[in-house]
């Protein structure tokens, strides 16, 4: 065997690659040629310094917070594409296909036209911010777009082909009263999609502040503190939309939303929260809920907090003594 | 339930479908991330973009290759056009990192002990490292880390990435020639 395929040896053993025969061959090898023992030697001292470099560790905790962002992730792109399907069915109930590809070719135009100004005009980064129709009682003011989040997703090719990815982001500024709809509706939306956890649990507590138990909830908003309270990787942001949902009545969406917490949270203070609210549930609902009582046992005999296995308990004996 | 069924299943808009197929795999998906961009956020970016094009081009997956061969391609290829939205190329912010990792109870025993010969020896180690790695080119960097810390076969990243076996050898040995430069002084 040639020297530089011994070489190649050598490296392919520094990453566990050679077969018996090959690590074979090259042991022979090895006691006789000084240049690839001492080869071998810087090698190994390579790879000892290399196990020094810390690599992020990819923990049960990591992996669920990952799962959390994506669920958000997810229902938001569905909701993107369940407007854009709404839109194509209303141009698929126009009667006359001319008149359908006429619309698509004027929206298209538009979208192109909007794009072209936003990106080619100088002069709209200098204006201010124009004062827009009210919605309800709610003001929105809305500045220009820009661009964010600027991607490749295919680097400039030879013939000058490339794809690009970005975000159009307007700035918004909306003034009202929270017990606007409109604005509630933002906030709605804002408890979904924002980064901020700190913003996110400022906007969970002023939609708490607005949940009225007399009146019927606004389904968007009920929506979001359930989607916040299942999946928000912020556990501050949880506890509030937990604490907003107890001022609804509970009703078979609400009460799955719980059961999936106490099945699902991580934190032991909220599933203490959780089985508080269902306690007060299921003691007033005859016959008692089979499904509650079963997670509830389920909690008491294998939770990995004492107090939450305690409070378990405590409430699936009350209910079983009535 | 094979890949087959929960795939048709989550082509016809069952959201549980489609999670259960996200669970076979995403533990790899983050692990390979992680790797590659050393940052849990970076990671988690990348994560969710994978899955994101999953979900948006699952309708037109045809079933000619195994799911996980292309979920794992979308992984290296979103890898691949990844960029870091935070430097890390200093002391503090690998901490950061480790801080994120480990909780606060250790970060504060590292942010006390931080002077300490031990812990500076091994944080300037990591750092060289990291920057040892930076000097790839990204395809070599994917091939490495892959081979390096996730343990995959060159024939398994072969695979995974869509390149031949001998491409990935390639690869794999310039990384190796230029992290050995690159850290020579060390050596």
């Amino acid at each position: 065997m040639k020297h530089e395929q011994l070489q190649e040896l050598l490296h392919l053993s520094l990453y566990h690659e050679l077969d018996d025969d090959q690590r074979n061959v090259l042991d022979q090898h090895m006691k006789t040629c000084a240049d690839c023992s001492a080869e071998m030697a810087k090698l190994q001292k390579l790879d000892n310094l290399l196990q020094s470099g810390h690599r992020v560790e990819v923990t049960d905790h990591l992996l669920d917070e990952a799962r959390r962002e994506l669920r958000v992730a997810l229902r938001l792109e569905q909701s993107r594409r369940l407007r854009f399907s709404e839109w194509l069915d209303r141009l698929n109930i126009m009667p006359v296909p001319a008149a359908r590809l006429a619309l698509g070719g004027a929206a298209t135009l538009v979208v192109g036209l909007s794009l072209g100004y936003l990106v080619f005009s100088p002069d709209r980064a200098s204006e201010g911010i124009g004062v827009m129709p009210a919605v309800g009682q709610a003001v929105v003011e809305r500045n220009e777009p820009r661009v964010s989040g600027f991607r490749f997703i295919q680097q400039p090719q030879e013939g000058g082909g490339v794809e690009v990815a970005f975000d159009l982001v307007t700035p918004v500024r909306m003034k009202g009263n929270v017990a606007d709809n409109a604005i509630q509706r933002v906030l709605a939306q804002a408890l979904l999609s924002e980064e901020n956890p700190g913003a996110r649990i400022r906007t969970v507590s002023a939609l708490a502040d607005q949940v009225d138990s007399s009146k019927k909830p606004d389904e968007e908003i009920k929506r979001a503190l359930i989607q916040a309270l299942k999946s928000d990787g912020n556990a501050g942001v949880r506890k509030e939309a937990l604490k907003a949902l107890q001022k609804l009545p509970v009703d078979k969406v609400i009460k799955d939303a719980l059961l999936y917490l106490l099945s699902h949270e991580s934190n032991p203070g909220i599933r203490v929260e959780a089985i508080n609210y269902l306690d007060k549930f299921v003691l007033s609902d005859k016959p008692y809920d089979t499904d509650i009582l079963k997670v509830l046992k389920e909690r008491m005999q294998s939770d990995n907090n004492n107090y939450v296995r305690i409070r378990a308990k405590n409430v699936y004996e009350e209910v079983q003594q009535q | 339930m094979v890949d087959l069924d929960l795939i048709q299943r989550a082509k016809r808009g069952d959201m549980r479908a489609f999670e259960e197929l996200v669970f076979r795999y995403d533990k790899q998906v983050l692990t390979i991330a992680a790797r590659y961009v050393q940052s849990s956020e970076d990671a988690k970016d990348i994560y969710q973009e994978v899955f994101l094009r999953v979900f948006r081009s699952l309708p037109k997956f045809q079933l000619r290759s195994q799911f996980s061969t292309w979920l794992f391609r979308i992984t290296t290829n979103v890898c691949l056009s990844h960029r870091t939205k935070r430097k890390r190329h200093t002391h503090a912010s690998i901490h950061q990192d480790a801080d994120e990792e480990h909780g606060g109870a250790i970060a504060e025993s590292l942010r006390d002990t931080i002077e300490t010969d031990q812990h500076a020896e091994k944080a300037d180690l990591a750092v060289h490292v990291e920057k040892a790695l930076e000097s790839l080119s990204p395809k070599q960097r994917m091939v490495f880390t892959m081979k390096y810390y996730d343990d995959y076969k060159i024939r398994e990243i072969a695979e995974m990435t869509g390149l031949a076996e001998g491409t990935v050898k390639r690869y794999l040995f310039a990384a190796t020639k230029k992290i050995r430069r690159s850290l020579q002084d060390l050596l």
